[in-house]
């Protein structure tokens, strides 16, 4: 799909977009219960603990989630499903060591596709607003085609962590994606250096030992 | 300093004028160096005797100063067919930064086209150390074999 404000390609079911942080429509795939998750996941709601929560769910799969706000927006979202579910599981006779893996599995794949709560702690300081990827791929061509191979480790180093930010907001990990944009930045100025002395290398060496030959391999 | 570059037009028109300047006596060097007087060594091609993807850039620049557009064109085609991209990008990056001091362009720029451009440049690199008749013609003057 393509984001609705600036066009880029961006992967299915996103919520954001990750290049300019543009809210994309809900797309059907996604189903209901996001949209219906949109309004819950403030910060402020209802803490869910006690009217949706199975008594079965044990104390450590709670702390796992609590301290993030995503956890809210998709435990709310999954309030339907979990209560439909453990009917269903009452009924069956199931395990109680079964449910809890199996709701755990959901969240865990609910907050994948959700990225909502995210976006809402990382608001003012989107971690893509300087687009890492586009600039360390220039970098690279253009030291590629002028300063030569100096620049070129680097720049791929860079060019690695910069598509690494992009799945990281993608999947709703913002401080994956903060770490992979600190590094992406580290590299894109270490990649510039690197073209710069390989620059001032190359003059250097011509203009010292060449100096009447015929080398001008450049 | 970055903030005083952010917010002041004026610092930005300042910082661009000597980068410009850099250029233009970039440019005077090469056009009064001829290729067999000061040269431009390829660190990369004096260490491993392999033609990078740059290799024949200096001689394409200094053709090009010259006038001299197909001898530019013998010396390294990929270099001066992105040459005419390579020169757009800068100086839309460089009028964005010094209008608003931001940076608008990069995130208009098809991620996709870019991986393409450099994937290209990269087996263009390969592909011009092979001393076979038709990948020979992508060496530094391998165009003068059938022009």
């Amino acid at each position: 799909m393509n984001c609705i404000k600036c066009y880029q390609e961006i992967p299915d079911g996103s919520k954001f977009c990750p290049y300019c942080g543009a809210a994309q429509v809900a797309v059907p795939e996604t189903g209901t219960a996001d949209t219906q998750a949109e309004p819950a996941a403030q910060p402020n709601t209802v803490q869910p603990e006690e009217n949706v929560r199975p008594d079965t769910v044990q104390p450590e799969t709670s702390m796992q989630y609590q301290d993030t706000q995503s956890y809210n927006a998709g435990y709310q979202g999954t309030s339907g499903y979990g209560s439909g579910y453990q009917n269903d599981a009452q009924q069956n006779n199931y395990q109680n060591g079964y449910q809890n893996n199996y709701q755990n599995g959901y969240q865990n794949n609910y907050q994948n596709g959700n990225y909502q709560a995210p976006y809402q702690q990382g608001q003012g300081e989107l971690v893509n607003g300087t687009p890492y990827l586009v600039m360390s791929i220039v970098l690279t061509v253009i030291s590629t085609i002028c300063c030569c191979s100096l620049a070129i480790p680097f720049g791929i180093v860079a060019i690695v962590y910069s598509a690494k930010i992009n799945s990281a907001v993608t999947a709703g990990d913002m401080e994956a994606a903060k770490k992979a944009a600190k590094m992406a930045k580290i590299w894109l100025i270490v990649a510039a250096a690197a073209a710069v002395v390989s620059m001032i290398i190359s003059v250097a060496v011509g203009s010292l030992i060449y100096e009447g030959t015929y080398y001008y391999y450049y | 300093m970055g903030s005083r570059l952010r917010e002041s037009r004026k610092a930005r028109i300042g910082v661009a004028v000597c980068a410009a300047a850099a250029v233009c006596a970039a440019a005077l060097y090469l056009y009064f160096s001829t290729p067999q007087g000061v040269p431009l060594v390829c660190v990369f091609n004096s260490v491993t005797g392999l033609y990078c993807p740059g290799c024949g850039t200096g001689r394409a620049c200094y053709s090009i100063l010259h006038g001299r557009f197909l001898d530019a064109f013998c010396y390294n085609p990929l270099m001066t067919a992105l040459l005419p991209l390579i020169g757009l990008y800068i100086a839309a990056r460089a009028l964005d930064w010094i209008i608003t001091g931001r940076n608008h362009i990069d995130k208009k720029i098809n991620v996709k086209f870019l991986t393409g451009v450099l994937v290209v440049v990269l087996i263009y690199g390969v592909l011009r150390n092979i001393p076979v008749f038709p990948f020979t013609l992508l060496a530094p003057e391998g165009f003068w074999q059938i022009l």
